[in-house]
Order: structure tokens, then sequence, then C-alpha cells
């Protein structure tokens, strides 16, 4: 690491802004140099997407200046930003699925003549930034086949192609697994050592320390502070970024032995949808255990978890739960017995966005607690009541639509309900993607609870740390076939790194 | 509140609108809807016959709501109302039963050929994922074309007109106030619109539905099954229809022909639009609507405007109201992208 001392290509001077009583930014000081990485971290809520939107044009501030080479401007749309340089990539991608890597690389600005598209040319210049990049992008691929990871590289490559001074990367690692995400820093470091400025926005702590030149915390809306990485470790941060001290990752021994095998798995298929299926899979896990499923995303966590839940039917195999075949049966059913499901997409899975946090507090059991075919109202207010205070939903009553929850208080909600009455096996995925510190403590302290409670977890994560800090045991999935066991001792990086690419240990 | 607010906005705009559109041929607006306020609601006979035209148009406008919460566009409301209507004449003519029993049974044959007519396009889109829009549609011709041929042909009455024979007197619904066509189909329709928001809003089966229709996705991932809700949701929305279809026979026309309904079906769907699908706001609506029908010819006599201005403003109801949405989404989005979804609630 080493400070950069390139000139101030981007800064937000004293910058406030609010939207009514919420005062998500205020008195802000924050810059960028040229050939400098600075990381922006803060909980959810604490204003950084806000921070964001105003150095990108898509707000302006209520008080307080942008400055772009040190001469204060004022962007009227995004559009104006990307002219002076500037280039943001989201974290959900904006990309047209339908579109291949060149049209949506040169969206807006197609090379042709006479209103006639140039593909070829489009392409050719496509690839040749490709490749400077490393990026093994076939430019006349359609989006909608390519993962996580190529997509990124393509958001990459639209900014890229714009020639921006100024990347702004918003939680870029979320969604990647550790391979993809040390390929994408090995490219940050290309980008400063080109003259780049780069805005980092992330929420592992690990990631920032180890690619950051500089380190701002942001916190309800404020400046904590800012830090050089060499100065600063994990605990600091996450307690400028909290106010309290939290060890996301330290592990907790769990309270007493598991107790009997409660799922039996045997040599179970599921074809697959997009990803890998699964393939002659077997298991057994018992009551009061957490076994962790490691793999790179679409290698059949999915498949397994949906298979496990009722979603998804298995062509081979059987699926005992308690000692009871639950192969065939529905998912309804299966809730009945007690398989409860957090699915990795907490706003089109997980909730209805539109209906009111009470009527998702009941979601999934509509059935099995009506009152003839009437809802529950009462158990419903009272549910809901319960996860927010067990949970500390932020902005709580019982009529606030989901939609309106930040992700935290999603995932709290969506967690709460699903533990709300006791599980038997309680199926997990990635819980806490893209949560802050605070959120994602909140979670993995009631899934240990729920284990130590006796309740049978299976936890599918992409966050390596996450399995260590959390599971009793790690079963590594690649191509949807099981390539290995680790204990959470076992498993480092390396060894969890070979067995999630199919290399046997 | 603000759904609300939007709603009146839009019915106000068309009718400026269509003011804006007397002025420029030469009328005089305030005569024009004086006349039609006039003839809708100056006189008992006047108001009797607006509730009459309501009635039609409120259970069809329940019934596309009921599809809308679905999140299904039912564009069948018309073709199931004429087969409702057509099966609750035939079976109105064929028995003859006590009055308490045979015009229950009258309204229970019309709302369900009603919903399972429209509960095909329910199956069709469940099973294969065949868009509702268009086979609501093409089922609109096979109802119309079919109805056409059966009281042309093989259930044509003694009458030299191609009409259904008529339905026996015990069948008949009497008008309430005498001198007027109103029958007991308009309090019943209201009671329709209350049970409906009862029954969405309380109910286990209503939850689902709404689920259904929010997210899909999230409805299976609760263990909702999506295609029977889905194929019960269509034949929900079709009885509806199909009722609207059986007071038409019952209380005015006391048989079947092709001339049974002048459009409810479709003018229905302005009617859930304007009421943003909510069963409390489609009496409002369908009132509205009926208002507007009622009062038409009253204002083609006493002001010259053409009845067909009516119309108009019909149509231009369905734009502003579905402007209205698209502007709602529009500021939703635009606050998705502010400031991380807030600590606690999102400003609006």
């Amino acid at each position: 690491m080493r400070a950069a001392d390139g000139p101030v290509v981007l800064a937000a001077c004293g910058v406030s802004k609010r939207f009514g009583a919420l005062v998500a930014n205020e008195a802000v000081d924050f810059d960028v140099r040229a050939g400098e990485v600075h990381a922006l971290i803060g909980e959810n809520g604490a204003g950084k997407s806000t921070l964001m939107s105003l150095l990108y044009g898509l707000m302006h501030p209520d008080s307080g200046t942008i400055a772009v080479d040190g001469r204060a401007v004022r962007f009227s749309s995004c559009v104006d930003a990307m002219k002076a340089g500037i280039g943001m990539v989201f974290q959900h991608f904006l990309l047209v699925e339908r579109f291949s890597v060149a049209q949506n690389v040169m969206l807006g600005r197609e090379p042709g003549r006479r209103g006639m598209l140039d593909r070829r040319s489009s392409e050719k210049e496509v690839a040749r930034l490709a490749t400077g990049y490393g990026f093994a992008l076939n430019p006349a691929t359609p989006v909608e086949d390519l993962g996580v990871g190529a997509r990124q590289q393509v958001e990459l490559l639209k900014v890229l192609e714009r020639n921006a001074r100024v990347l702004i990367l918003d939680e870029p690692t979320a969604a990647l697994s550790p391979q993809e995400a040390s390929a994408l820093f090995d490219i940050v470091h290309r980008l400063r050592s080109e003259g780049r400025a780069v805005i980092l926005i992330a929420h592992k702590l690990k990631e920032v320390l180890s690619v950051a030149d500089r380190i701002t915390v942001l916190r309800r809306g404020k400046v904590v502070g800012s830090v050089e990485p060499e100065q600063a470790d994990e605990a600091q941060l996450g307690l400028m970024m909290v106010g309290r001290s939290i060890d996301l990752d330290k592990r907790v021994p769990r309270i007493g032995a598991p107790a009997d095998v409660a799922l039996r798995i045997t040599s179970l298929d599921v074809p697959a949808s997009s990803g890998a299926g699964l393939h002659g899979f077997s298991l057994q896990a018992r009551a009061g255990e957490i076994v962790g499923i490691a793999g790179v995303e679409g290698n059949g966590q999915i498949e397994l978890a949906e298979a496990l839940y009722g979603l998804r039917e298995p062509t081979a195999g059987a699926i005992a739960l308690e000692g009871r075949d639950i192969t065939s049966m529905s998912c309804a059913n299966r809730r009945r017995l007690g398989v409860r499901y957090v699915p990795p997409d907490r706003q089109r899975e997980g909730l209805v966005l539109d209906f009111s946090t009470e009527e998702n507090a009941l979601l999934g059991d509509q059935r099995r607690l009506r009152r003839g075919s009437v809802i529950p109202a009462k158990t419903m207010r009272r549910r809901a009541d319960a996860i927010a205070r067990e949970y500390a939903l932020a902005g709580y009553s019982p009529s606030v639509k989901a939609r309106d929850y930040s992700g935290g208080n999603q995932q709290r909600l969506i967690v709460g309900r699903e533990l709300s009455e006791g599980a038997a096996l309680l199926l997990v995925c990635a819980p806490t993607r893209g949560l802050d510190v605070g959120a994602a403590a909140v979670i993995r302290e009631r899934l240990r609870a729920a284990r130590d409670a006796g309740a049978c977890i299976l936890l599918v994560s992409y966050d390596l740390d996450e399995l260590r800090a959390l599971a009793d045991r790690i079963i590594v999935l690649c191509g949807g076939v099981a390539t290995g066991e680790l204990t959470p001792e076992n498993a480092d990086d390396a060894t969890l790194g070979m067995l999630m690419g199919g290399i046997a240990a | 509140m603000n759904r609300l607010a939007s709603s009146f906005a839009a019915a106000a705009l068309a009718l400026a609108a269509g003011a804006l559109a007397m002025l420029a041929f030469h009328a005089d607006p305030i005569a024009a809807y004086g006349a039609l306020l006039q003839g809708a609601l100056g006189s008992v006979q006047g108001t009797a016959e607006t509730f009459v035209q309501t009635t039609p148009l409120l259970l069809t406008g329940l019934g596309v709501a009921v599809a809308f919460r679905a999140g299904l566009f039912n564009i069948g409301a018309e073709g199931q109302l004429v087969v409702g209507a057509l099966c609750s004449a035939v079976f109105g003519a064929w028995v003859h039963l006590p009055t308490l029993a045979e015009i229950p049974l009258c309204f229970a044959v019309g709302a369900a050929a009603g919903g399972l007519w429209a509960a095909i396009a329910g199956w069709l889109r469940a099973r294969f994922g065949a868009s509702e829009i268009i086979t609501t549609i093409m089922l609109n011709y096979i109802a119309f074309l079919g109805a056409n041929y059966l009281v042309s042909g093989p259930l044509r009455g003694s009458n030299a007109a191609p009409e259904t024979a008529p339905i026996s007197p015990s069948a008949v619904l009497h008008p309430l106030v005498s001198g007027t066509r109103l029958t007991a189909a308009f309090p019943l329709a209201l009671i329709a619109a209350a049970a409906l928001a009862w029954w969405l809003r309380r109910t286990v089966a209503g939850y689902e539905l709404r689920a259904v229709g929010q997210s899909e996705r999230a409805a299976r991932y609760a263990g909702v099954n999506v295609g029977p809700a889905i194929v019960r949701a269509m034949a929900l929305s079709g009885a509806l229809a199909g009722l609207a279809g059986s007071t038409e026979v019952l209380g005015l026309l006391h048989r079947f022909n092709a001339q049974l309904s002048p459009g409810y079906g479709f003018t229905s769907i302005a009617v859930a639009l304007l009421a943003n699908s909510s069963p409390l706001g489609v009496i409002v609506s369908a009132f509205f609507f009926g208002l507007l029908q009622n009062g038409a010819l009253f204002m083609q006599a006493y002001a010259g405007v053409p009845k067909d201005l009516v119309s108009v403003v019909e149509g231009l109801v369905i734009l502003f109201s579905a402007a209205g949405m698209l502007r709602s989404a529009r500021g939703r989005a635009r606050v998705a992208v502010g400031p991380e979804g807030g600590v606690g609630t999102a400003p609006t």
C-alpha cells in the first residue's frame, strides 16, 4: 500500500442531504485522488449510497458543493457526470439481458453510419478493451448467458469504454466467489496504476483493508473519520462503523452436543434450472447442528435447498425428516412439519414487498395458522410485534410496507418470521449478503440460537468467513457433486478453493 | 390516500378535457354537464335509472378488479357476462320453481357459467403460460358469436326475433320502486362489493390471491399453489361478470338477446382502473360511469352535445388513470436509488 499523492479529481465539500425528517448526509467531506483507491464503509442506511448519488449527479445536495478537478460543478444528471469522467458500477447490474456483451458496452454510443449499426467495429472495440484488462469475454455472447463475475466485467467495460477517470464501485464483491473477488481486486490495482481514481463501497472489512489506500467511515450520515489501512484493523473499523465493538467472524461454540439424525438425504438427483443441478447427493444432518454448504454460486446449492423445501422435484433419491419420507411432499405440508426457508433473494422470494409488515410476518404460515377460512389477525399482529421487538426492526409499524425497510431490516423480518415458532429443518441461503455488520451479527446470533434450541440448519453461503464462523462442518459442492467435507478448523481458503474448483484436496 | 387523490384527479381531468372538447365545438360545457346531472339525478326516475346502469358496471368492475389484484388482466368480462346471461335465461325459462328458490338458482347458474368461461383462460395461463389478455379476448369472440348462433337457431324462442324464450314469471326480479326499473340487483351488487372487500382483506384465500398478484415468486416460496390460485381468481372474476349478466336478464330483459349489453364488460375495465382495483372504490367509480351513461341522452337532448362525448370522457379516464399509475411507479423507482432505503422508512 502506498499513499496516493495525485491531485484530487472528485470531491464533495460539506454536502448535506435530507429526505423529510431523515438526514442522509450531514456536512460530509469526501474526496478521491488520481491513482488512489478510497474505500467508503458504513452500515446500511449510513448514507453511502446517498453520497454516491450526489457525486454521480443522480441527486443534488441541499447544501455544500461537488467539485471536479477543484472546480465546483452542478450535474443536472448522471450524463453530465459521465462527461466529466465519472463512471459508476451499481451493485445491482444494469444490463440488457438479451443484448450481447458488445451491445451492452456500446449502448447509447453505438458506432455506425446513416442509422445503420456497425456491429463488427463495436465488437472489435470491445474485444480490444476486454483483452487489455485480461477479461475472458466474447463480445458476441448474450449477457443472459453470463455468470455474476462476467456480468460485472461487462459493467466495468461500460465505464472504461467511456474512459472514466473516476470509478465508483458499489459493493462490487457482494455476489462474487473469493476467486472472482481477488481477480476483481487485481483489476482495481491495475486501474489505480493507470492513474484512475477508484471509490470502493464495501462491507467486508478484510477486503477493504487489503485493497484500499484510504478508508473513510460514515455513520448516520456523518463522516466518523478517515484512516489508512496500515494504521487500522477490523476491530477498529467495526467500532467506528457501529459505535460498539463487534467481532462478526468469531466462532461461538455450540451449547450441548448435537442430537439424533434429523435429516437424511439419500443419493438425491435434482435437475438444474440454470446452474449445475445436483447429482447423487447424500447427507445426514443432526438436530442441533449447522451444516455449511460451500461452493461457487450456481453449483447445485439452490437446487439442494429448493428440493428440501419442496419447490423442486428430485428425479431420484429420497429425503427423510425425522424418519419420515418427505421426498414428494408439498411445500405447504413441509412447512407444517417445521421446514423453514430463508431464500437467497429476500426482495423477490422472501417478501411480498407491497404487503404490510404484519402480512409479511404471516407469509408461508397463512394456512397453518388460519381460523376457519379467515386470517388470524391477532396472531399476525402479535407475530409482527414480536419480531420487531426481538430483532429491533427500525421504523417498525404493523402497516409499513416491506418495500420501505432497508435491506438489513428486511432480512431481520424474514429470519424472524422463519424462526418465530422454532424450526425442525432450517434452510438458509446467503443470509447476510449485503448486510452491514450490525444486521449480520443479529442474524448470525439468531441462527446459532436456533441451532442450540435443536434445529437442524443447512447453511448455503458464498462467504467463507461466514461458513467458518457458523458451521459445525462444511460440505463443498462443485458441479452439483459433493467434493469434500471439512471441519471449520481445517477449512482454510486454499483447501476450500481447491474443493470448490473440483480439485481433490 | 395518495391513490385516492390521483383517482379523483384522473376523473376531474377527464371531465375538464371533455369540457375543452365542447368549447372547441362552441358548445357550453356548463350547460351540458348541468343537463347530464339533471338527467341522471334530477328525478326519482332518473336517479333510479342511474342505479340501474350502475349495477352491471359495478359487478363486472368488481370482476375485473379482483383479477387485477391477482395480477391478471381480464379483458373478457363482456364475454363472461354474455355467457352468464345466456345460461341464466335458458335455465330461467326451463325451470318453474317458487320465486325464492328460482331467483337464487338463476343467479347461481349465471355466476357458475361466467366463472367457468373465465376459468378456461385461467387454466390456460396456469398450465401453459398463455397470456390471459389474449385468451380472454378470443373467448369473447367465441362467446358473442356462439350466443348469436344459439339464439338464432337451437335456443330461439317461439318469437321471430333472435332471442330466447322468456323466463318463467317466478324468475322475474320486480322493480323496488314502481315506475322505475330499479330492482334488488342494485343492493345485491353493493353487498357483493362489501363482501369482496372483506374477502380479499380478511380471508386466507384472499390473502393468497393478493400475494400471487403482488409477487408470484414470493407466493410460491410461501407454499401457495400458484396455478390453482390463478384459476380460482379468474373463476371468481368471471363469476362476478356472469352475475352481472344474470341481473340484466332477471331484472330488465327477462330473456336473452344479443343486444343485452352495450359493452358493460369493456367499460368495467375503466371502472376497475379508476377505482385502483379496490372493491369499495369500484362502487364509487361504477356510480360515476353509470351517471355519465345515464345522463348522456339528457345531455344530447337538452344541451345539444352528442352523447358520444361520454365515451370520450370514459376513454380519457383510462388514459389519465394509467398516467397516474406510471407516475407513482416512477416515483418509487427514484426513491429506490435514494438513501439506501433509509434507516427506517423510505422518504416519500
